[in-house]
């Protein structure tokens, strides 16, 4: 305790050393970006590209997730959700010096809008928006939409302003492109005309350039990062991260949950050829709950993560602190409990075996993807679990299509285990997977009508929080859902697998985020130590 | 030699047949707070990563493994050895039928018609019954490369001079083939069925993949060797590190070994 | 001529290909030493296996005419001429090591060869066999029935395949080129041993040779040239009076 006082005295009363200026930082990328159009930015390296050059209204802070004024200085919504009026910064510079106008705003909003153009952020915008009006006048913009936006200002952070010019290579972020060798690298220079500046005045970014090397394979990656060559890695495995822990450094630092999940869910769809005992036993709320109390999850989290893993409360990882409902627990696994509860819905336990009302043994199998270690490993650990409450579990890896084909087409399977990348924080973003109408929602895909009431709950719940203008209020129902998600247990959240990422010590500045780009969010900040 | 080679064969099989003995839980049970670790009196060759004993899963892995490959190895060279050897001795349209039948059969895309058989057996067959399905399977496919072996050795054996003096003397086509084809075939057929114990053992860790085979929690020695897969990515200074690793390798390297030596061999003039 | 053991005008082609035997035309006649000489590949050994009936039938095609005592053979059906082969027609290979199966003894051997055309009399072998070696100046002692080729001299070998040859008391010997694997003492040897055969055992023997000089002993010869037969008569007019121009080569052709 008292060496924590001591090191918080010497944070707080050590003047920090200026940051270093210039230096090249220099990182990999797993595959070439597509385009270097940031409209059309659809693939992680485009999209990493696209936030280093070039300029948004609006930065969603990937540390506290909340929206920060970037180009904008200001903006404005209005109480019915159908319009934004933004002012633009006056420091805003393109690269070559132009000022940012709010005609290059309504000039990239109408661009990037263009059916013709396939742009995905445009695309989404269109959908949920509607007609745009966009309407410049002087400094300021004024934006409408014929349907309401909730929190309209955040879908600004994925529209790059380009020059009306129509210069796409043109930006106002931090870096621009100097070169491009394709397969190669491509080398990134400071752009001097920036807005931002630092707490001393001193303009940003510090660093004189970035370089990315196309580089597919990890492991050369993770070599050139240990020699030096590379200042930062990300989504490290726990393998590699033991690795560089086990050397001493301190480069290798744990972010801790992802926003990924891995779940286990049991077929309820009707349409399911599979016997109608079973069907019964997964409809059967207790049934799921038991199962769900039987996993030992942290076993699951310091076994197959070696330690690098989360056990999950509910459907939302805690890293994504908007949205999470924190008054959610992760169960601890009591079998005691488990057997109490099916013991309730007349099953018997005895001589190891667990038996259904009927008198059926409680048997059924577990599909997930062939050649996943991790998910492999987690059924094998779930199959001795519920054997102690006398239930046999058959795990059956399947090639992934046939997989898909059985959880999406033929419904012919007992339950699945599988994992969810989470990209998008927003509740909007996963409508197709809670309503009961959509294609998504796995224990029972397409209904017509909601099969039980807590779906038509869940449904009304997640309409609610679509339509809602206020925040508080959307959070509210979407806590609700997360809620009767956990309680009805139709997917049984696992863990959330921990993010983790190396970053050189010669690198300064950085604020690990788990919101890509993960390392590089604050990139005019950060700079080299030598 | 050949005592020795039966002698561990037997060995082998006596340890498989006590596995349930030594390793009653057949090295299902997972020890959670012991994962990963290197031998020790508690676990004579260590623990895997979940935590289970590498030597029980060793044993009881030796029984899947050197019961069913070889058998469903003996099954191939069978119907390999009945249909090579129709093929070789008819001339015209059955060896034509024969012989395009087999080309055809090495052709295939097995991968997917094994997706499309994986496909029609129920998700939850137990796993004994996937096991046999398996192996019969490996059995009854892989029949077409004995059988393109056994055709050639039949034309071979036919052209020679001692079968066409046996002919001469009146001997009827059925005396030839269990007299002296068959017996003179004996050594080839006992090197396909060495060849292919082996490459079943193996092609069922594989088979994994597909869902088909050995599920969890069973051991077999297929399983068990490609779990070497990764250790091998490592390096070979890793494998130094953990040599009881290789552990299965060895079995399968002395089980196969003593066949090799007990096998029967061609007469040495 | 109505006694003539076999009597063949035999034309014989490999699948469409020109015919390797072009009305091969010859008579041979009980108890009698015939000669049939020609170049290698020429298609004595042809010959040699239609009479056997062992020519490969999915690509050989015969025609015209070949009888063996009243047996056409060019209709025989299979069963039939397995009853002929190897009791009244027999056959003494060439490379006599490599047509003995290497996994039996020679009593086995023997005894196979007595079982194929006496299956009833399964244990009568013995004797028969013996003899059999007997005349074909064979050791008859233990011994020697519990080799194994491998442990015989080629000449050992050619005498043990004669022995088969000779179990039933055949009415005709083929001989496929019985000296080219031997020297010129046992070359001598063994065309005395077929000799003697003929004479005590009254077959006759069909000796299949590309040496002129080994016909010597037969009583009357072939010469097969291009598929047929261009000159035939008694060796010593062969010899002197060669009609044909490949006769001819032969005659001054010596190994």
């Amino acid at each position: 305790m008292s060496h924590l006082v001591g090191l918080l005295a010497f944070l707080l009363l050590a003047p920090p050393p200026p940051p270093q200026r210039g230096g090249q930082l220099h990182l990999a990328v797993q595959a070439e970006p597509r385009s270097a159009d940031p409209h059309v930015a659809a693939d992680e390296p485009s999209e990493l590209l696209a936030y280093l050059t070039h300029g948004v209204l609006v930065r969603i802070n990937r540390l506290t997730q909340l929206p920060e004024p970037e180009l904008a200085q200001s903006w404005k919504t209005s109480p019915d959700g159908k319009s934004i009026a933004f002012i633009i910064r006056p420091a805003a510079r393109f690269s070559d010096g132009a000022p940012v106008t709010s005609a290059d705003v309504c000039y990239s909003l109408a661009r990037i809008l263009e059916p013709k153009l396939d742009s995905p952020n445009g695309d989404s915008l269109r959908g949920a928006a509607g007609a745009v009006r966009c309407a410049p006048e002087k400094a300021r913009v004024t934006i409408a939409f014929d349907k309401p936006l909730a929190s309209a200002e955040r879908w600004f952070d994925g529209i790059a302003i380009l020059p009306a010019s129509g210069k796409e290579k043109t930006g106002a972020g931090p870096f621009h492109i100097k070169e491009w060798q394709p397969g190669a690298f491509i080398t990134l220079q400071r752009n001097p005309h920036y807005w931002q500046r630092d707490a001393a005045g001193a303009a940003l970014p510090y660093l004189d350039a970035v370089r990315l090397d196309v580089q597919r394979n990890r492991d050369l990656e993770l070599m050139r990062f240990e020699k030096g060559e590379l200042h930062l890695v990300n989504n490290l495995d726990p393998d590699s991260y033991n690795r560089l822990r086990a050397k001493g450094a301190s480069s290798a630092i744990s972010l801790g949950a992802s926003l990924d999940s891995e779940q286990m869910w049991f077929n309820q769809s009707p349409a399911a050829p599979i016997p109608d005992s079973k069907k019964g036993w997964f409809r059967t709320t207790s049934f799921r709950q038991a199962v769900s109390l039987a996993i030992r999850r942290e076993d699951l989290a310091r076994v197959v993560y070696h330690g690098h893993a989360t056990p999950a409360a509910g459907p939302i990882s805690p890293a994504n602190r908007l949205w999470v409902n924190t008054s959610l627990k992760a169960p601890t696994a009591n079998p005691q409990q488990a057997l109490a509860l099916l013991r309730r819905e007349g099953f018997t336990f005895s001589a190891g075996v667990l038996k259904d009302p009927h008198g059926r043994p409680v048997e059924f199998s577990i599909i997930t993807n062939a050649g996943n270690k991790s998910r492999e490993r987690m059924a094998a650990m779930i199959q001795q679990d519920l054997a102690a409450i006398g239930i046999q579990l058959r795990v059956a890896p399947l090639d992934f299509p046939s997989l898909i084909e059985r959880i999406t087409k033929t419904f012919d399977y007992d339950s699945c285990l599988l994992g969810l990348v989470g990209s998008d924080l927003d509740p909007n973003g996963a409508m197709n997977v809670w309503l009961s109408s959509a294609a998504n929602h796995q224990w029972n895909p397409n209904q017509k009508s909601p099969a039980t009431p807590w779906e038509a709950e869940i449904d009304k719940l997640m309409q609610t929080q679509a339509l809602a203008m206020d925040p508080a209020i959307r959070k509210r129902a979407f806590d609700r859902v997360q809620a009767i998600v956990a309680e009805q247990a139709p997917f049984i959240y696992l863990i959330h697998r921990n993010s983790m990422v190396g970053v050189s010590p010669r690198l300064r500045g950085v604020q690990p985020a788990l919101l890509r780009p993960q390392l590089l969010w604050n990139v005019p900040r950060l700079y080299l130590q030598n | 030699m050949k005592v020795a080679a039966a002698v561990l064969l037997l060995l082998l099989s006596l340890a498989a047949l006590s596995a349930s003995w030594i390793a009653p839980d057949g090295g299902q049970m997972q020890f959670r707070d012991h994962i990963n670790e290197p031998p020790s009196s508690q676990f004579p060759l260590g623990t895997d990563p979940l935590g289970r004993d590498r030597f029980a899963r060793l044993l009881s892995g030796a029984r899947i493994s050197l019961l069913l490959a070889p058998a469903a190895a003996l099954l191939a060279v069978l119907l390999g050895a009945v249909i090579g050897i129709a093929a070789g001795l008819r001339s015209g349209w059955l060896a034509h039928l024969l012989s395009a039948a087999c080309d055809l059969t090495l052709a295939l895309p097995w991968f997917f018609l094994l997706l499309t058989l994986r496909a029609l057996i129920p998700i939850d067959v137990a796993p004994p019954v996937s096991l046999l399905v398996t192996f019969a399977l490996l059995g009854l496919l892989g029949w077409a490369g004995p059988a393109r072996v056994v055709q050639a050795g039949v034309h071979l054996t036919l052209r020679a001079p001692h079968i066409l003096a046996l002919r001469a003397r009146g001997a009827a086509p059925l005396r030839v083939l269990t007299r002296h084809l068959l017996p003179e075939l004996a050594p080839l057929l006992a090197g396909q069925f060495l060849a292919l114990a082996p490459v079943f053992l193996l092609a069922e860790a594989n088979l994994g993949l597909l869902g088909l085979g050995v599920s969890e929690p069973m051991a077999s020695w297929g399983n068990l060797l490609k779990e070497l897969e990764s250790v091998a990515v490592a390096g070979p200074a890793a494998l130094l590190h953990s040599w009881w690793l290789l552990a299965p390798l060895a079995g399968l390297l002395l089980s196969t070994g003593s066949l090799f030596i007990l096998a029967p061999r061609e007469v040495t003039p | 001529m109505e006694s003539a053991l076999v009597r063949s005008c035999l034309t014989v082609n490999y699948s469409g290909k020109p015919p390797v035997l072009r009305d091969l035309t010859l008579e041979i006649q009980p108890n009698e030493l015939f000669g049939l000489v020609g170049e290698s590949g020429g298609g004595k050994s042809t010959f040699a296996l239609a009479l056997l009936g062992l020519l490969p039938p999915a690509i050989a095609s015969l025609s015209g005419t070949l009888t063996f005592q009243h047996h056409d053979l060019l209709t025989l059906p299979d069963r039939a001429f397995r009853r002929l082969r190897g009791r009244a027609i027999t056959y003494v290979p060439q490379s006599p090591i490599a047509s003995l199966s290497p996994r039996l003894s020679v009593a086995a051997h023997l005894r196979e060869a007595w079982l194929i055309h006496e299956p009833s009399n399964s244990s009568d072998w013995r004797q028969p066999s013996l003899a059999a070696l007997h005349s074909a100046q064979l050791p008859t002692e233990p011994a020697f029935l519990d080799l194994r080729p491998a442990a015989l001299s080629v000449g050992m070998a050619q005498r043990l395949l004669i022995a088969m040859a000779i179990l039933h008391k055949p009415a005709l010997l083929i001989a496929d080129e019985p000296t080219s694997a031997l020297d010129l003492i046992h070359q001598s040897a063994v065309l005395d041993l077929f000799r003697s055969l003929r004479d005590t055992l009254g077959t006759a023997v069909l000796l299949i040779t590309h040496d002129l000089h080994a016909a010597a002993i037969c009583h009357r010869v072939a010469v097969l040239y291009e598929g047929s037969i261009v000159e035939q008569g008694p060796p010593a007019q062969l010899f002197h009076h060669p009609a044909h121009p490949y006769t001819r080569a032969l005659t001054s052709a010596r190994r």
